[in-house]
């Protein structure tokens, strides 16, 4: 191995690490990934097939999402629960980040009932932001809803310490900032659209910067 | 999306305080929530500040104790941070258009305003808000336990 290939492979065992689940399942994708790893395929290709999910994968998820009714005109739409029960070979490695945004649903409804003027949950925002579940989930989100118009926000803490803050947009709109300190602050702003849900994927472009 | 329509006294100079909740602090960083317009009564136009006092920054996160545990009950739990302000404005409005000012609510409150309409603008205000203020932060039980100690001294 090259001195690159080596650490680079320390960065892809510890985020195998990080994502430690007990399951024999999990056990089984790790020791896949692991003969995949050891395989000729350029560094490249392995960092992106540990980093996101693959193609087929995505579309899969992207079917589940359109196929379930998002609601949250009541209390909580166990629909998007349902979504725990696909049968995707990495979901495991995505479920935590649906939680998370599981949780930020029950956060905001239940602040949403001592503030009434607080803005619905977007429920266009909130199936685009699960189309991006799989892309975000190796990057440990944190996420929360917008009060001022119920549109899905993402935080996510970098390496290098900076900060990405994401609104996903009810359009199809990925609006991000990237802020961290070299010599001075900088920032990376911008927005991604989207037209087709199986191309949220391509978001991974912006996280691949982090 | 345009926050700050009142026409009020605007603040340049100073140090400006914001409580914390636990929730949006995660492993020391803060989320871009904590500048998010959330809590208050309508119309909900502003993100609370309090202005602060002090020659150093024991001083200051005391001034922002002594204030913030007046209006939130059991702020203990949570982190005091502190902004200063003419850092704060050169540092998010960094373009020819401002994303952010500070206005005066009665003071020592004060509130930050979003006055831009571009939702990137405002991903970027929050964000940049975020760094700044997580490296100024205390919390508010260390704080306390500042404030209890300096009095009983004070007293003997």
């Amino acid at each position: 191995m090259t001195k690159k290939t080596i650490e680079s492979s320390m960065v892809l065992f510890y985020q195998i690490e990080d994502k430690s689940k007990s399951s024999q399942d999990v056990r089984a994708q790790k020791n896949a990934k692991w003969d995949f790893f050891n395989s000729e395929k350029k560094l490249s290709h392995v960092y992106s097939n540990f980093e996101y999910p693959n193609s087929d994968d995505f579309d899969e998820w992207c079917k589940h999402v359109d196929s379930i009714a998002i609601d949250f005109q009541r209390k909580f739409n166990p629909t998007v629960a349902t979504l725990e029960l696909c049968n995707i070979s990495q979901f495991n490695y995505w479920n935590d980040t649906l939680s998370e945004f599981m949780d930020a649903i029950k956060d905001y409804l239940e602040q949403r009932e001592k503030l009434h003027e607080l803005s619905g949950i977007s429920e266009k925002s909130a199936r685009r932001f699960l189309f991006l579940v799989p892309v975000f989930a190796s990057h440990k989100p944190r996420v929360y809803i917008d009060g001022s118009n119920g549109c899905v926000n993402v935080d996510v803490m970098t390496r290098d310490n900076g900060i990405l803050s994401t609104q996903i947009s009810e359009n199809g709109q990925v609006h991000y900032s990237y802020v961290a300190q070299n010599k001075n602050l900088y920032k990376i702003t911008g927005t991604a659209k989207f037209k087709d849900s199986r191309d949220f994927i391509k978001f991974n472009k912006v996280l691949q910067m982090l | 999306m345009t926050r700050g329509k009142l026409a009020l006294t605007k603040i340049t100079t100073g140090k400006a305080s914001r409580y914390i909740k636990p929730r949006w602090l995660v492993s020391d960083n803060i989320s871009t929530e904590a500048f998010d317009l959330r809590e208050g009564t309508p119309p909900e136009t502003y993100v609370s500040h309090f202005m602060v006092e002090g020659k150093d920054d024991t001083d200051l996160f005391k001034s922002a104790y002594n204030i913030i545990s007046t209006k939130i009950t059991k702020c203990h739990v949570g982190t005091i941070a502190l902004l200063d302000v003419p850092e704060t404005l050169a540092l998010v409005n960094d373009e020819e258009e401002p994303f952010i000012d500070f206005i005066e609510q009665g003071l020592p409150h004060c509130g930050l305003i979003y006055v831009t309409r571009s939702q990137e603008d405002i991903q970027e205000a929050k964000a940049t808000l975020c760094f700044l203020a997580r490296k100024k932060m205390r919390s508010a039980r260390d704080i306390a336990d500042n404030v209890a100690t300096t009095e009983k001294l004070s007293e003997k």
